[in-house]
């Protein structure tokens, strides 16, 4: 075991292995440079500034678990070996012995990659409850896609450790659903950091929130002002976007008019008239900027959306500007057109049998992520929750319960795979963590049993391959807020 | 899915007697194995290994065997690998009230006035069981309710238990007032109970002299209490009929039960986050409990000091405990609440304990929420332990008769089961 409890940092800075580069940030497919402009522009906004300590790295060789990679079969007297942070070979038998590392036996327990939740608002609507604490929907213009969900981020969120208990690696905290645009997600690891900057998961492409449906239209309706219907909520949409078309020409034209006057500086021109002069970037908009990167495919659009309609109406808007989206959430009626979210390649992330609460969630039934799967598509299991994102685990058991009584037979492992690899991919994470293969990030978790179980717990929760959470009674609480109120005898 | 069909087909039928073969059976004196339930009418006539009076058909082999209960013919459920239990009991619910939740027009839980006090009010009054919520529930093994009205204000109105079959307030409402629900609106709990003290002492007032009160001779009693409310709280004052109260806060509760004892009141609480922090004195009180333990987090300054493990400690220092799962549309996860609190450290007897029999207890339905002989047949057939998630309900049987297992949610999923393809019928279209 660690000798210490110390938490890992972010090491995209500091520590073990090599900072992500910009280019390595570009090679997440702009799909042209002016993206790769942008996005360099925005990194001089994203700069960490609070001192990260380095945390000690333990190898270790785990042996005698069943391991459920998402990847493929389930091992049983399966060992995965992990070194510098990172997975460095997985088998079933005998373990390779491995010089300095620990050997971890996990006879009769279960090894699963962390759990990972698409849809969160822990830290921007923060526990406890209290208007203070309100910092999730900015409410103040229907679409404000500059604004990041980091900003808000309150790192000292009591709930953050909870989530790390049930087995949460990595999680998406989104703005809320009032605007139709409702800003950058921001992926993160949840981890007791002060600033929210050093929470972000390493190399995670750029997201942005946006909302359909009911929540837009009643927020703004409400206040007298676009949108109130769901044909304001599109013009709203659309609008946005043929904004940040035009602001993408004027990009492109300055970038080619650049070159013409970098290249004029290597080979001047004889005529003093004919020599061009430096020209000026045009004026940056953080609103039109993150519109921008969606239509470069840099930032993955997720998009709350309940209704199969309001579903096909989003994929409308997407195919008109050219971009993808990446996961619809909530996607209440995913199930009505499964077919079409699996040939257009967007994730739906559900709950397992959220219904009724409101209209667009009337039509909500329990199998849902189930004939997603079933119909080839990529389902997601998402809290939406404090609670229920401490035990996704179980969410993911009761859906895929849900699809066996429907008569889908689907296995356990996919079921896994909706709250790791897919939420993975949903993210554009699945190259680092999401499943237990060689090279990705040590991010793993014990559990006590099966971890489809209602009585199974998280017995040691890994980020990067340092132990971050153990139930143990001697370990202080993260947080500031949980410090403190004891009694006197 | 050919299979479900027949399987709802075959279960939809009454019969006046089932019998369920060798079975896990849960009953108050612990888990039987092997064993034979009977159903007649709507008891429970018999459970156990080898039964007079059974007559057991066994020479079809690999069929259904036919069953005979003292000479009357029998539906017969083979119960090999199977677990019986007592059908659930949802409490603090607004099943067959709320159809969705955020349209006023199909919520009839909240009454959406200003009165402070609707002690008149009687919940099962909007009870409706063609409710999307009676059946989704009743599918996943919830057979009866007790039903709370929501709102704002100090006293919503009355609790009723209903059952989650029939199709007529008649015959599925049980009772209409098994206890009172009271809110605590003010900010100040110190203010809270100050009203409560102000409104029981004017019931009091109301109650020794009622034609005074017709007649003006009282002084102005509250405000916001009509005569109606105020007979209608007048068995509350009495301690007759217990009152719902939310407090989660340890301090709430223990100044609660100070007041309620003062005031003569049987109560319960509902929420009781910090329970476990004055477990002794919720003991000492003999005052039930109801608790969720899926909610775990300060998410309220009320449950900074909640734990996972409330309802183990609060059972373990002698507290009767009601698990809720704080939802009417899905009071089905009611088994993964009591499955938490078993991760949680409390007895799986005792859990399954805490959504069937105890809350029917402490809400005046002693003839239901058990499985034992003399009881009212209310029986769920579970593939496998009813606290896990991956067990499936099988069979649904409420006051004798066996219940379907299709619902608005079953019948979408086979509109779109087959994709692409519009579950509407084809129009003919002109060429």
């Amino acid at each position: 075991m660690d000798t210490s409890r110390r938490i890992p940092v972010p090491d995209a800075e500091v520590g073990l292995r090599p900072a992500v580069s910009l280019s390595a940030l570009l090679a997440l497919a702009p799909a042209s440079a002016v993206g790769g402009v942008l996005e360099a522009e925005e990194t001089r906004g994203a700069q960490i500034v609070e001192a990260v300590p380095e945390w000690p790295a333990v190898d270790r060789v785990f042996t005698g678990a069943t391991v459920w990679t998402s990847a493929g079969d389930r091992l049983t007297g399966g060992y995965v070996v992990v070194q510098g942070g990172r997975i460095t070979a997985v088998g079933e038998g005998a373990a390779p012995s491995i010089e300095g590392a620990e050997v971890v036996s996990l006879e009769g327990k279960h090894l699963t990659p962390g759990l990972i939740d698409t849809h969160s608002h822990l830290g921007v609507y923060a526990a406890p409850h209290a208007t203070a604490h309100g910092d999730g929907n900015e409410m103040t213009a229907p679409t404000t896609p500059g604004v990041w969900a980091e900003h808000s981020v309150w790192p000292q969120d009591p709930d953050f450790e909870h989530a790390v208990a049930g087995g949460i690696t990595a999680l998406q905290i989104l703005p809320g659903s009032a605007n139709l645009i409702g800003g950058r997600g921001a992926v993160m690891r949840p981890l007791p950091t002060l600033g929210s900057r050093a929470m972000r998961f390493p190399g995670a492409p750029p997201t942005v929130k946006m909302a359909c449906g009911e929540n837009p239209k009643r927020v703004y309706g409400n206040k007298h002002r676009a949108p109130s219907t769901r044909m304001g909520n599109l013009r709203g949409q659309r609008q946005a976007f043929l904004g940040a078309e035009q602001y993408l020409r004027k990009w492109k034209a300055y970038e080619e008019k650049r070159g013409r006057w970098e290249a004029q500086q290597d080979d001047p021109p004889r005529k003093e008239k004919d020599r061009m002069k430096k020209p000026d970037p045009p004026a940056r908009d953080l609103d039109k900027e993150t519109l921008a990167l969606v239509l470069e495919g840099v930032v993955l659009p997720q998009i709350h959306c309940y209704r199969a309609d309001d579903m096909l109406a989003m994929l409308q808007v997407a195919k008109e500007f050219g971009f993808s989206v990446r996961s619809f959430h909530h996607a209440t009626e995913a199930y009505k057109i499964a077919d079409v979210l699996a040939a257009e390649g967007v994730a739906a992330s559900v709950w397992p049998e959220w219904w009724g609460f409101k209209m667009e969630a009337n039509d909500a039934i329990p199998a849902n992520a189930a004939m997603v799967a079933a119909a080839g598509g990529r389902a997601v299991i998402h809290s939406d929750s404090a609670i229920t994102i401490q035990r996704l685990n179980q969410e993911a058991a009761k859906a895929w319960a849900s699809g066996q009584q429907a008569g889908l037979e689907l296995t356990e492992e996919e079921a896994m795979r909706w709250v790791t690899l897919n939420p993975a991919w949903a993210l554009g994470i699945d190259d680092e963590t999401g499943s237990i293969e060689v090279g990705k990030r040590a991010d793993l978790v014990v559990w006590d049993g099966p971890p489809l179980s209602v009585y199974s717990t998280a017995e040691q929760v890994f980020i990067d391959g340092a132990l971050v959470y153990e139930p143990s009674a001697e370990s202080p609480p993260w947080s500031d807020f949980a410090v403190g109120g004891e009694v006197a005898p | 899915m050919i299979g479900a069909w027949l399987w709802w087909g075959a279960t939809a039928a009454w019969a006046a007697c089932t019998v369920i073969t060798g079975a896990e059976v849960h009953t108050p004196m612990g888990v039987q194995k092997g064993r034979t339930v009977v159903l007649s009418g709507d008891e429970v006539a018999a459970v156990g290994l080898q039964l007079s009076g059974l007559t057991l058909d066994v020479r079809g082999g690999e069929e259904t065997p036919a069953a005979a209960w003292q000479g009357v013919p029998c539906e017969v459920v083979q119960g090999a690998g199977k677990v019986l239990t007592p059908g659930i009991v949802a409490v603090d619910s607004q099943i067959g009230l709320v159809e969705v939740g955020m349209e006023e027009a199909a919520n009839e839980a909240d009454p959406h006035t200003a009165d402070a006090v609707r002690a008149a009010l009687v919940a099962t009054d909007a009870y409706d069981p063609r409710r999307s919520t009676v059946g989704v529930n009743r599918t996943h093994g919830v057979t009866h309710a007790i039903v709370s009205p929501g709102g704002g204000g100090i006293v919503q109105g009355q609790v009723g238990a209903v059952r989650l079959s029939g199709a007529r307030q008649a015959e599925v409402v049980l009772a209409e007032a098994v206890a009172m629900s009271a809110g605590m609106p003010s900010r100040s709990w110190a203010e809270a109970l100050r009203q409560l003290r102000e409104l029981m002492a004017d019931v009091r007032a109301y109650a020794a002299d009622p034609a005074g009160y017709r007649a003006g001779r009282l002084r102005p009693l509250f405000p916001e209490a009509s005569a109606l409310d105020l007979a209608a709280l007048v068995p509350v004052a009495r301690g007759e009929v217990p009152v719902v109260v939310t407090a989660d806060r340890a301090a709430e509760i223990e100044a609660l039960l100070r007041v309620a004892d003062e005031l003569g009141l049987s109560l319960v609480i509902r929420g009781a986050a910090e329970g476990h922090l004055v477990a002794d004195a919720l003991a000492e009180a003999e005052v039930p409990v109801i608790v969720d333990p899926l909610v775990y987090g300060p998410g309220s300054f009320d449950q900074v000091h909640g734990r996972p493990d409330n309802a183990a400690l609060l059972h373990q220092a002698g507290v009767s405990v009601l698990l809720s799962a704080g939802s009417s549309h899905n009071a089905r996860v009611l088994r993964q609440s009591a499955g938490n609190a078993v991760r949680g450290g409390l007895p799986h007897a005792a859990a399954l304990h805490a959504i069937t029999a105890e809350p029917a207890r402490v809400f005046g339905q002693k003839d239901r929420g058990e499985l034992a002989v003399g009881r009212i047949a209310n029986v769920v057939v579970w593939s496998g332990d009813p606290l896990e998630l991956t067990t499936q309900v099988e069979h649904v049987i409420i006051e004798g008769r066996s219940v379907g297992l299709q619902t608005r949610q079953t019948e979408l999923l086979e509109r779109y089961r087959t994709l692409p393809g519009s579950p509407l019928p084809a129009l003919p279209l002109p060429e």
